[in-house]
């Protein structure tokens, strides 16, 4: 911890606002993100969560307040470009390119390395099916009719193919059988181990914050409470909304 | 016997090669930015002609071709970039309406430069012939084969090999996700349609080869015909398209060889219909159609199938200010317009004034069904046509008085309505587009070729107005003008009372979301016929009143031109208000008077009009309801 508080934050975000239309979403919200460390956004439904990751992306773009990536101001960058610049996602929902192969959506995964050397990549989508091994087998299907879990292991292969600086992950769990949702966590857990930064979105406070270095909880579009996951663990009020007292 | 046949079957395959390739261009767009592209017609023949003006310049064929297709590829995504782009967020009627205006504009653009009249294209290549038995392949139809092969070839190993290609298909198949993969999606929408445009040159400059002639106005059936291949071959695939393609060549070949020339693009469009209708998702069967009108499925929201609200939610449209007069003040304003005729007695103005009338009217009967019923009409002027020779007929060669024959007409463009119109009660949204316009193209096409009962092309001259009402010689200028405002009246009254009731919300609630219609138990197509009918009806009496004003039809009148005239007026008064149907409806029929010295204009200026009212003001002039 001691090397994080020399370094600049690798993401932050100040003071946002963000609006749907008429209606607000955002709050003023500040989450910053170290490089190395782990951060989980809870929170319920409409909470906000999931747009504090998508304004980081370029999803949604932010009415008030600076978001910063690697020093640069980037609000309102496009999130092709924020891809382009060392982001990686693992959407809401999967989302796979459902009528491609397991090998193509892999190889989408590395759409901004298209400059890199076939080698480079080949070798690396054989890491990946490595480190998955129901991908591996299913590396000619069409990623479409696979299961739920095969999808959000693909999901996450393929956004570790763009070799992120920063790796955005919305509801890893959603949807997922307990034993699906133990295999995520244990490829983050890895992943973290290796350096990867990591900021997070999830319903599942117990698991995320088994993982997380830090976590922010919002309310209603406002930060409510912030601190450390084991900070979190203890704070009553987390328990009672979101670890089942 | 079998000579004609095979000869027959050779010209399909070939020309069928040519409706591959426009279909190509179609599903790409289709595919990548999900909507249906009618200025693929437009890029086609702009392709065609910039080629033949090379050539006439002095160009060698073979150079003019490749800076034609250079241009229109340029051309396309310049369409896309202003026309289509600014329109993300804007109602899901508009890009579709944004294209057709293009198309026109396109159209009447290019008659104004080149000429109405067909024009012969080169073609070197034709003198080259070999005989297969008793049938003949010439030059052209084999490099038709060779180009066709070549480019689809190239364009399957693209899409399936190169790091574009791959993320034009993930743009098609999740644009967001394609987004969080770094793919510049707004990008690859605007190659698609730059694709588009150079498979649509290529394509009308095949074409023109192939009949060695081109005319401004083949984007329209060409691009319908690519639609149709497109559509038949199952939209996403590639041998889809070249079978869908030959298909329909075969077909159209055969129908022009055992019933005549003029049948082809008869036999053609009802092809497009019959898919449309029966087998949406075509031969192979696939999906993606369902993405124009209906839910998308798990991910994401379920998007609405509402034509007016916007695409980003509905929320924009709450503080929407709408003007609606009450039905008192129409009529106030329509009895104050019936004073003209004594304040002067000028015959132009009262031809402009019935004229305005029977457009007013006829914008009523669009704005109940394409604006409340959210059914998205671009063949009103068939109903109208239907109506008119209705009346005609009825008079000429039925001896029914023209007074009954006002009620005739109605209820044949009503029933014409309901009955052509009732497959198609299943489609929504783009799809409804599509076959209302190829409805609109079969009824004028009909009107043209069946020279029995129509006439073709000459008209029917010599229609009876109506003698004498209530001691009031009908005969006269201004007692048609009279009778133009009665109708409209009643056409009013009627729209009014319906939108007004509860079978206006329903219709309403229809157009925002019919799964959730079905949902609530709402019969949909009970509700959806009797729109048909109500609009047909109205409709039905604007065409009488027309062909009693004109004392002639003709097939001229019910051009597609005419159904655009009809979109643009109700977009401009905002669409499902009855006001600004009237307003609209008014207005846009003035505009050539005003306009006189620019007549020619007129087109250019319509498709203008539209194009800007959905880019800055969608809701249209009187807001939409």
């Amino acid at each position: 911890m001691a090397e994080a508080l020399n370094t600049k934050p690798l993401v932050s975000l100040t003071d946002i606002d963000v609006f749907y239309g008429p209606v607000q979403a955002l709050f003023g919200v500040n989450v910053t993100v170290m490089p190395g460390e782990t951060v989980v956004v809870l929170g319920g439904n409409a909470s906000g969560k999931s747009t504090t990751v998508k304004t980081v992306l370029g999803l949604v773009k932010a009415a008030r307040g600076d978001v910063l990536f690697d020093g640069q101001r980037v609000n309102g960058t496009p999130a092709y470009q924020m891809i382009q610049r060392g982001l990686g996602s693992i959407p809401e929902g999967r989302r796979m390119f459902s009528e491609m192969s397991v090998l193509d959506n892999l190889k989408l995964g590395a759409y901004v390395r298209r400059g890199e050397s076939k080698g480079e990549l080949d070798a690396q989508i054989e890491e990946a099916l490595a480190m998955f091994p129901r991908l591996a087998e299913r590396r000619n299907q069409v990623s479409g009719t696979m299961s739920g879990g095969e999808q959000q292991m693909l999901a996450m292969a393929r956004a570790w193919m763009r070799r992120p600086k920063l790796l955005c992950i919305d509801e890893p769990s959603m949807g997922l059988s307990p034993l699906f949702v133990d295999q995520v966590y244990e490829i983050l857990a890895q992943w973290k181990a290796r350096g990867m930064t990591i900021l997070m979105v999830e319903q599942n406070a117990n698991m995320a914050l088994s993982i997380a270095d830090r976590g922010y909880v919002l309310k209603q579009g406002h930060v409510s409470v912030t601190g450390s996951a084991a900070e979190l663990r203890d704070n009553d009020d987390v328990r009672r909304a979101y670890l089942g007292g | 016997m079998l000579e004609l046949f095979l000869s027959q079957i050779l010209n399909g395959v070939v020309i069928g090669f040519v409706y591959a390739l426009i279909a190509l261009g179609f599903s790409l767009v289709f595919g990548v930015a999900n909507i249906i592209n009618f200025a693929q017609g437009a890029l086609l023949m702009l392709g065609a002609f910039l080629t033949f003006t090379m050539v006439r310049l002095g160009a060698p064929i073979a150079v003019a071709i490749p800076i034609a297709i250079v241009i229109t590829t340029a051309t396309g995504m310049l369409i896309e970039r202003l026309a289509l782009r600014p329109l993300q967020n804007a109602p899901y009627i508009a890009p579709l309406l944004s294209t057709l205006a293009i198309a026109i504009i396109f159209d009447a653009a290019a008659e104004m430069i080149w000429s109405a009249e067909i024009q012969a294209f080169p073609s070197p290549l034709s003198k080259y012939v070999v005989f297969v038995g008793s049938a003949y392949l010439t030059g052209v139809d084999f490099l038709i084969i060779a180009v066709s092969l070549g480019v689809m070839a190239g364009l399957m190993l693209f899409l399936s090999r190169s790091w574009m290609g791959k993320a034009l298909r993930a743009t098609a198949q999740d644009p967001e996700a394609a987004t969080q993969m770094g793919i510049n999606v707004p990008l690859m929408r605007q190659f698609s349609f730059g694709l588009a445009g150079a498979l649509g040159a290529l394509a009308g400059v095949l074409i023109g080869m192939y009949y060695m002639s081109v005319f401004p106005q083949m984007g329209i059936p060409y691009g319908l015909k690519g639609f149709a291949a497109a559509l038949l071959g199952g939209l996403s695939s590639i041998p889809g398209a070249i079978v869908g393609g030959i298909l329909l060549g075969i077909f159209e070949s055969l129908a022009s060889g055992y019933v005549g020339e003029g049948w082809r693009d008869v036999i053609a469009f009802s092809v497009l219909l019959a898919v449309l209708i029966v087998r949406p998702h075509g031969l192979f069967g696939n999906k993606s159609l369902d993405a124009l009108g209906g839910a998308s499925g798990a991910t994401g929201g379920i998007p609405t199938t509402s034509v007016v609200a916007s695409m980003a939610g509905a929320t924009g449209r709450t503080k929407q200010r709408v003007l609606e007069a009450p039905l008192l003040v129409l009529l106030a304003v329509i009895a104050l317009f019936a004073l003209l005729p004594v304040l002067s007695g000028s015959n132009y103005l009262l031809q402009v004034g019935t004229q305005a009338a029977i457009y007013a009217v006829l914008a009523v009967s669009l704005t109940l069904l394409t604006g409340s019923a959210g059914v998205i009409s671009i063949g009103h002027a068939a109903f109208f046509g239907v109506g008119a020779y209705a009346a005609a007929l009825a008079g000429r060669n039925w001896g029914i008085p023209a007074e009954a024959a006002f009620l005739l007409a109605g209820i044949a463009a009503a029933v014409f309505a309901a009955v052509l119109y009732w497959p198609t009660i299943r489609l929504s949204g783009h799809t409804v587009g599509l076959a209302t316009l190829a409805i609109g193209q079969i009824v004028y096409l009909v009107c043209l070729n069946w020279v029995d009962v129509t006439r073709g092309p000459m008209g029917i001259p010599g229609v009876q107005r109506p003698s004498l009402l209530l001691g009031i010689d009908m005969k006269s200028l201004t007692a048609q003008y009279w009778q133009a405002l009665v109708v409209l009246a009643i056409a009013v009254i009627i729209a009014f009372a319906m939108l007004n009731s509860p079978i206006g919300r329903t219709w309403r609630a229809i157009r925002e979301d019919r799964l959730a219609a079905h949902a609530s138990g709402v019969p949909v197509s009970r509700y959806l016929v009797l729109v048909f009918l109500v609009s047909g009806f109205l409709a039905g009496l604007a065409g009488a009143q027309f062909a009693f004003l004109q004392n002639f039809v003709s097939p001229e009148s019910f051009m597609i031109d005419t159904s655009i005239v009809l979109i643009s007026m109700i977009v401009l008064g905002g669409l499902g208000n009855i006001t600004g149907a009237l307003i609209g409806g008014v207005l846009l029929a003035m505009l050539p008077e005003v306009l006189r010295e620019f007549a020619e204009y007129r087109m250019v200026a319509y498709g203008a009009i539209l194009l800007l009212l959905l880019r800055f003001r969608p809701q249209g002039l009187a807001g939409t309801r």
